[in-house]
């Protein structure tokens, strides 16, 4: 192997990492905050791509990508807080929550990715990339939109640790997520943070995908691979901090690297999860997992 | 005017009686103790009182002159009533001044905060009232001792500036020098017009700051009265204190 290769790797590696982590810190926001695993996560993915496609290209209304990204972020936003509203909301008091809410995340992503389809169509489309060319480094090449994606990924997830670390509101989403009884006696609007957390993570979800949007074609499914992996990196991580998700997804993002590399795509997945279920073997809370946050 | 008033208040678990026609009348500023054997329904009754988790199977619950059954849950501390728990909780992964912090952000509600009071201020006097270590307050609420943590509790609660607190056997655990301080904090408190629902299994703590005393039995109140009178109480005696505690009582 050239020293090439390995930074081809390592570099493929960070940039599957960078959309892990952006999708895993969604999901484990709500899963600690809410105790739900939100199938219709990776609908925000597609949804994000659309959105922002819409906005942005010449055959949609063409109004450019920064606005495009604007625009998709805000509607993944409210799109958030409604899928809480309606998803969730009416089910919170029941002792089968959980089911349930498996049962009505999984009916909404069916439903949107079917709405998509009707709506958009099949035709392949692809959002414009964030930064045009490429960049060569080390004698590598490197799409520029990749490169962008490295950089912008890492700011974006500190941002978010900086928002649960030091605000007010932050703080008050992790005590939900520890203590939802006592957090309620100390007067946290709980149910407007369920919406918040909602929210905050379909943002990221859509960041994803307009991140995909600008790698490969856009599909009314894109955004069902994802999930699962991020569903992989949060099982793998732990919840027991945000940071916990984080690193397992560059961890995985860097396993599936080698992997594709070294065994070829097809058994790559099968890969990812053999790893899982030896690492949880050997600890049960996940790879960065201390207890539960 | 009663500050708290428990109408006949009951929860049922199935067929279990876990408190069953509680009523009581808790005045502003009264230290109320509340005894009884273990699975009595002590925990249970503040449970139903605040309606988190869960609510009363009956009865009625009046805070201030208002009905609070079935109020909303976040809205209770608002009102000006807070609660501890009996085994020490707080927010492990935040540091214990985020901890208070939370509760004096979100706590009062619409009510006015103390003065101009900054956050901080309103933070360090409510760690100081409870006397926890201010240089501890930097600490992971999980890293602080037993003692920190109950004291960190009260704060907590301390710092929504309630006109009535729930203390949930607050001396449990404890070493006999932190009691005394546990005992000493509490009069502070107390000392500040704050009504407090003292549940205790430690008889000198209850014994030596109620102004009323319940014993429950089986979910049932089996005797209220002057704390004096309600030690010496025969049904009270035999169905908890023993013959050892009565004396153990009489001597605190
Ligand atoms: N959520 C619940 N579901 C079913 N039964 C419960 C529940 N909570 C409490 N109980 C039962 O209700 C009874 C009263 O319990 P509770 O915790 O109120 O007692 P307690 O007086 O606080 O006891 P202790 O002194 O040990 O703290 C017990 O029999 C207990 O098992
Ligand atoms: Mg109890």
């Amino acid at each position: 192997m050239t020293a090439e290769t390995v930074l081809y790797i390592l570099v493929s590696g960070v940039v599957l990492g960078s959309l892990y982590a952006l999708m895993a810190v969604g999901l484990a926001l709500v899963w600690t905050t809410l105790g739900i695993f939100n199938f219709a996560h990776g609908m925000f993915i597609t949804l994000g791509a659309y959105f922002a496609w819409t906005v942005a290209d010449g055959n949609g209304l063409g109004w450019g990508l920064a606005a495009g990204i604007a625009f998709s972020v805000a509607a993944l936003a409210a799109l958030g807080c409604l899928a809480e509203a309606v998803l969730v909301r009416p089910f919170l008091k029941r002792d089968n929550l959980v089911l349930v809410a498996v049962i009505t995340t999984l009916a909404a992503a069916t439903f949107l990715e079917n709405a998509t389809l009707l709506s958009r169509g099949g035709r392949s489309k692809q959002l414009a990339p964030l930064a045009e060319g490429n960049i060569s480094m080390f004698g590598i090449g490197l799409s520029a939109h990749e490169a962008a994606i490295v950089v912008i990924a890492p700011l974006i997830l500190y941002s978010v640790w900086l928002f649960l670390q030091r605000t007010r509101t932050g703080s008050a989403l992790r005590a939900i997520a520890q203590n939802q009884e006592a957090a309620l006696l100390a007067g946290i609007p709980v149910a407007r943070l369920y919406a918040l957390s909602f929210a905050l993570a379909a943002s990221l979800a859509g960041l994803v995908g307009i991140f995909l949007g600008g790698i490969k074609f856009m599909s009314p499914s894109m955004g069902t691979d994802p999930m699962v992996k991020a569903l992989v990196v949060v099982i793998f991580g732990g919840i027991a901090s945000i940071s916990g998700p984080i690193r397992a997804a560059y961890v995985i993002g860097l396993l599936e690297a080698v992997c594709i590399y070294s065994i070829g795509i097809y058994w790559t997945q099968a890969a990812l999860f053999v790893v899982m279920i030896a690492v949880l073997m050997i600890r049960p809370t996940g790879l960065f997992g201390g207890q539960r946050a | 005017m009663a500050l708290l008033k428990i109408e006949n208040l009951s929860k049922n678990f199935g067929a279990l009686k876990a408190v069953s026609g509680v009523s009581f009348e808790v005045r502003k500023g009264q230290i109320f103790g509340i005894a009884g054997p273990n699975g009595s329904g002590k925990s249970t009754l503040f449970n139903i009182i605040t309606g988190v988790p869960f609510s009363a199977t009956s009865g009625a619950v009046w805070f201030n002159g208002q009905s609070i059954s079935g109020i909303a849950a976040q809205k209770i501390c608002h009102l000006g009533l807070a609660r501890t728990y009996q085994r020490e909780t707080a927010f492990d992964s935040l540091t214990a001044y985020q901890n208070i912090a939370l509760g004096a952000v979100f706590g009062p509600g619409e009510r006015e905060a103390t003065g101009a009071a900054t956050l901080e201020e309103r933070v360090c006097r409510a760690a100081e009232l409870v006397e926890l270590d201010r240089a501890r307050l930097a600490r992971k609420a999980s890293e602080l001792s037993i003692f920190e943590r109950k004291q960190l509790m009260l704060a907590s609660a301390l710092v929504m500036e309630p006109k009535a607190m729930l203390l949930d056997e607050p001396a449990s655990s404890l070493t006999k020098p932190e009691i005394a301080e546990t005992i000493r904090i509490i009069r502070n408190i107390n000392a500040r017009g704050i009504a407090i629902v003292l549940i205790e299994h430690v008889l000198p703590v209850l014994l030596s700051l109620s102004q009323r005393l319940l014993v429950l039995n089986h979910g049932e109140m089996l005797r209220l009265g002057a704390p004096d009178d309600v030690v010496r109480d025969e049904q009270v005696i035999a169905a908890y204190l023993g013959k050892r505690g009565a004396r153990d009582a009489e001597a605190a």
